[in-house]
């Protein structure tokens, strides 16, 4: 079973890196593989050197024929031993790793790559330590260091896993978004599953595998791998656990690995969707083309209207109002789309969040100055923001969210709250409108999406905010309640004043 | 000191034939079809005859033992004997059994209290020596099983070819006290070789592989390299090589605590052994096939590997403390020869007279 256990733990780990394709993901690709190393190392061992009992063989190999097959592979001892030292070593460097890349600790973040480089230090010796000629040398006349260094390395790997985690804890506490919120479960699900397994076979050194001194391991009472002593209930609950760890680890990893998968997904899908935009254009072109068709019949219109000695001048005058509306509208459209498109560079500084929440109601008031919108703004942080686009796509989602309250029939209540959330800044504009459904929240940030009157709206405010929101490092999230409102997160990271570099 | 100690080993033996203590005509009749089997965790599901009426015994208070063995005859021959036959469930005894691959595994579990009886081949009699385990029972005086193979097409044909040559060994095993023996005899030393630890399992897919040259492998898998090298296969140096300065035998032991506890179970569990080794004797092919269901082997690879271990010896020695003490002398002579041990320790103080003697008494009692 624990074979079935270790494909499973290796295999959720690939899929998480080729899914995800980030640091994060290949650290836990790193902790799926050195923990399958290792244990993939003691079964081989035990299937080598016997003692199971029928209990522990089925938690060990499902069926007596894998442990014939496992006992016959001709692994020399040296290197069974080192791949279970490396497998055993390298685990806790990775969760580790893990802990660090979670952690929005500013102390810690700052001090990132020190950190790092410390980590590595206790590994590095262990490997060098544990490698089988270095091993017979230092240890060879020299018990006690076999009796030294057991407790060294439990005691560093047991810090490391300890920090790894209560790291994960504290990022898991602190984040109030549901977004990160879940995110970070999801990694510290599978880093207490994963953990756990690792623990199983742990405390033991790996170095007696080596056989080099194995009477002296006898005469120390350093503990074998082989434990035929639990009772058959025994192994029974430590199948369940074992089972339920991996079954938790691998959830929280395959949940991680789709929720960033998803979003990437998006991202891809709206590349593809704006680059079939072409096809959006050119329905853009037919209908400002349908326009001026209508205006050179209004052209002709006022120019017969022009023919006489007496200009019809009622005529004159309700041809040129409709062409100045038509104007008006064409040249609304052309600013919309050219504002959607151009490849425009921002110029981020820092600003307080204050003057964004105030451009944007500036704006917003310019449109429905009758609409009262509540800003909260409990810390006055600072952002690196190009203020007119941050402002701009601001005030499209306050637009958006008192539109689609007018469209319920409610009265508009709109509040802008800006909030510092671990590393991020996060502005929320929430609405009193009916909601979004569920099936239509992966749509609404594609080009040329509208549930509104066409012909005021081109569908590109969502994908506009969502590009100046992506454009300032930032993240744009959805949370939305049908029949109760929806909020849009607009999430910036965190400007340090005070960083160097 | 090695000619003199096994002088006396002779005389001892010409003595305790002469007195005919506990073997030779007391042997159960060696007829080949067994003596029914009483139902034990291993029992043999070959028809056997029905069992005479036990006489009326002693009462026993039941006990479960943890007994760790290696899978071929030597070392699992008596164990499984005595199960089969009921000697154990007589003195109220119910044996499970855990399979390892070596003798050092064995103690370490023990050690751990995972085990509570281990038989042993000789190698690892070492580490009884150095006081981590005592041995209570001797199993056979010495062991055939072990032979250091070669393989000719790889340039070896005598054990002097294998210098530079990559050899397979488990450390603390008998096989590696051979080809120590071995190498000293072409005049070599193991610095002369490079030695790769492996399982004798693993030593013998590396053979047939070619990933080795030599292997100091045991019974039966020597005979699974005989049929899988065929004209490649050479034996470079086996337990019967050395018999003129040296003696392999094997034993039960236990932990020292064990033994404090439990010297009741113990004597009663080499009681046991003592009758099982007189129907190992009289019906050793039985005995083969036996070991051949029980451990998932080949019929004819176990009955071919009878030869491994003297069976006879100990039938007629178990009473014999003197000559048993010799056999131990002259084993703990061998490793300090060869520098495993440092310096001579006085036998009595890991192998357990007083349990061998009550045993023997109380198997010789029930006869």
């Amino acid at each position: 079973m624990l074979l079935i256990v270790l494909a499973l733990c290796a295999a959720t780990s690939v899929f998480v890196a080729a899914r995800r394709r980030d640091i994060l993901s290949v650290y836990l690709l790193g902790l799926g593989v050195s923990c399958s190393l290792m244990l993939l190392g003691v079964i081989i061992h035990i299937a080598q050197m016997g003692g199971v009992a029928a209990t522990e063989q089925t938690f060990l190999f499902l069926v007596p024929e894998i442990q014939r097959w496992l006992q016959f592979r001709p692994i020399s001892m040296s290197q069974l031993g080192y791949l279970v030292a490396v497998g055993r070593t390298l685990f806790p460097w990775f969760l580790l790793q893990v802990g660090l890349e979670v952690t929005m600790i500013p102390w810690v973040r700052r001090r990132h790559r020190l950190v790092r480089r410390l980590s590595a230090v206790f590994p590095a010796a262990f490997l060098v330590y544990y490698w089988p000629d270095v091993f017979y040398n230092l240890v060879r006349g020299r018990f006690w260091l076999i009796t030294a260094m057991l407790p060294l390395s439990m005691a560093w790997i047991l810090a490391y896993l300890l920090a790894a985690l209560l790291l994960m804890v504290q990022e898991y506490r602190a984040t109030t978004i549901t977004f990160f919120k879940r995110n970070n479960g999801y990694i510290l699900l599978s880093a207490v599953g994963i953990t756990a397994l690792y623990l199983l076979y742990a405390t033991k050194d790996p170095a007696q595998i080596y056989n080099m001194f194995i009477g002296e391991y006898i005469r120390l009472g350093i503990t074998s791998y082989i434990g035929p002593s639990l009772s058959v209930v025994g192994w029974l609950i430590l199948g369940a656990c074992t089972l339920l760890f991996v079954v938790l680890g691998g959830y929280g990893m395959v949940c991680y690995a789709q929720m960033d998968y998803a979003e990437g997904r998006e991202d891809v899908s709206l590349q593809r969707k704006f680059d079939a935009a072409g096809t959006g254009v050119s329905v853009f072109v037919h209908g400002i083309k349908n326009q001026l068709l209508s205006s050179r019949v209004l052209h002709k219109k006022l120019s017969r209207a022009l023919e006489g000695d007496q200009p019809d001048l009622p005529e004159v005058r309700a041809c040129a109002s409709a062409l100045r509306e038509l104007n008006e509208g064409m040249l609304a459209r052309m600013d919309e789309l050219y504002r959607t498109v151009k490849n425009s560079a921002l110029s981020l500084s820092p600003v307080e969040m204050s003057r964004v929440t105030a451009t944007a109601v500036e704006r917003f008031h310019g449109k429905y100055p009758e609409v009262e919108v509540a800003v909260e703004l409990p810390v006055d942080r600072l952002v690196l923001a190009d203020l007119g686009p941050l402002g701009e796509a601001v005030y499209n989602l306050l637009t958006n969210g008192c539109e689609a309250a007018l469209a319920a029939g409610r009265e508009p209540s709109l509040a802008l709250r800006a909030r510092p959330e671990r590393l991020w800044t996060v502005l929320e504009v929430r609405d009193n409108g009916g909601g979004i459904p569920p099936e239509l929240q992966s749509r609404i940030y594609e080009p040329f999406f509208t549930s509104k009157n066409t012909n005021y709206n081109w569908g590109m405010g969502l994908y506009y905010v969502r590009r100046i929101v992506k454009s300032h490092f930032g993240r744009l999230r959805l949370e939305s309640r049908m029949g109760e409102g929806s909020s849009f997160f607009i999430m910036l990271p965190l400007y340090d004043a005070g960083r160097r570099g | 000191m090695n000619k003199k100690q096994l002088v006396s080993l002779l005389l001892s033996a010409v003595l305790v034939l002469s007195l005919a203590a506990c073997g030779g005509g007391t042997t159960p009749p060696a007829s080949s079809t067994p003596p029914a089997s009483t139902s034990t965790p291993a029992s043999s599901s070959e028809p056997a005859p029905e069992p005479a009426p036990e006489p009326e015994g002693p009462t026993y208070e039941p006990a479960t033992v943890r007994v760790a063995y290696m899978p071929n005859l030597g070392s699992a021959g008596s164990l499984f004997v005595g199960m089969d036959q009921g000697y154990f469930e007589e003195v109220g005894l119910t044996v499970e059994v855990y399979e390892f691959q070596g003798g050092p595994a064995e103690i370490a579990a023990m050690a751990s209290g995972d085990i509570d009886i281990s038989q042993i081949g000789h190698g690892a009699h070492a580490l009884c020596i150095e006081g981590q385990a005592a041995i209570f029972q001797m199993d056979h005086t010495t062991s055939l099983s072990d032979v250091v193979v070669g393989n000719k097409s790889h340039g070896i044909n005598t054990a002097a070819d294998l210098k530079g040559k990559t050899v397979a060994v488990q450390a603390g095993t008998s096989s590696e006290i051979i080809l120590q023996q071995a190498l000293k005899k072409a005049g070599l030393s193991v610095e002369d070789i490079n030695t790769v630890e492996m399982t004798v399992d693993g030593m013998t897919t590396a053979m047939i592989t070619g990933q080795v040259d030599a292997a100091a492998a045991w019974s039966p898998n020597t005979i699974t390299l005989q049929d899988a090298l065929g004209e490649n296969y050479v034996n470079l140096g086996g337990n019967a090589d050395f018999l003129d300065s040296a003696i392999f035998p094997s034993s039960y032991i236990t932990t020292t605590k064990y033994a404090q506890e439990n010297k009741d179970i113990l004597v009663r569990f080499a009681q046991a052994l003592n009758k099982a080794h007189d129907y190992r004797l009289a019906n050793q092919e039985y005995m083969a096939k036996l070991l051949a269901k029980e451990l998932d082997a080949p019929e004819d690879t176990m009955i071919r590997a009878l030869g491994e271990a003297d069976w006879e010896t100990i039938t007629k020695d178990c009473g014999n403390m003197d000559a048993i003490k010799t056999i131990y002398e002259t084993q703990q002579q061998i490793f300090i020869n060869n520098g495993r041990i440092p310096e001579a320790v006085p036998v009595e103080n890991y192998v357990l007279f007083d349990v061998m003697e009550e045993a023997y008494k109380a198997y010789s009692a029930a006869k």
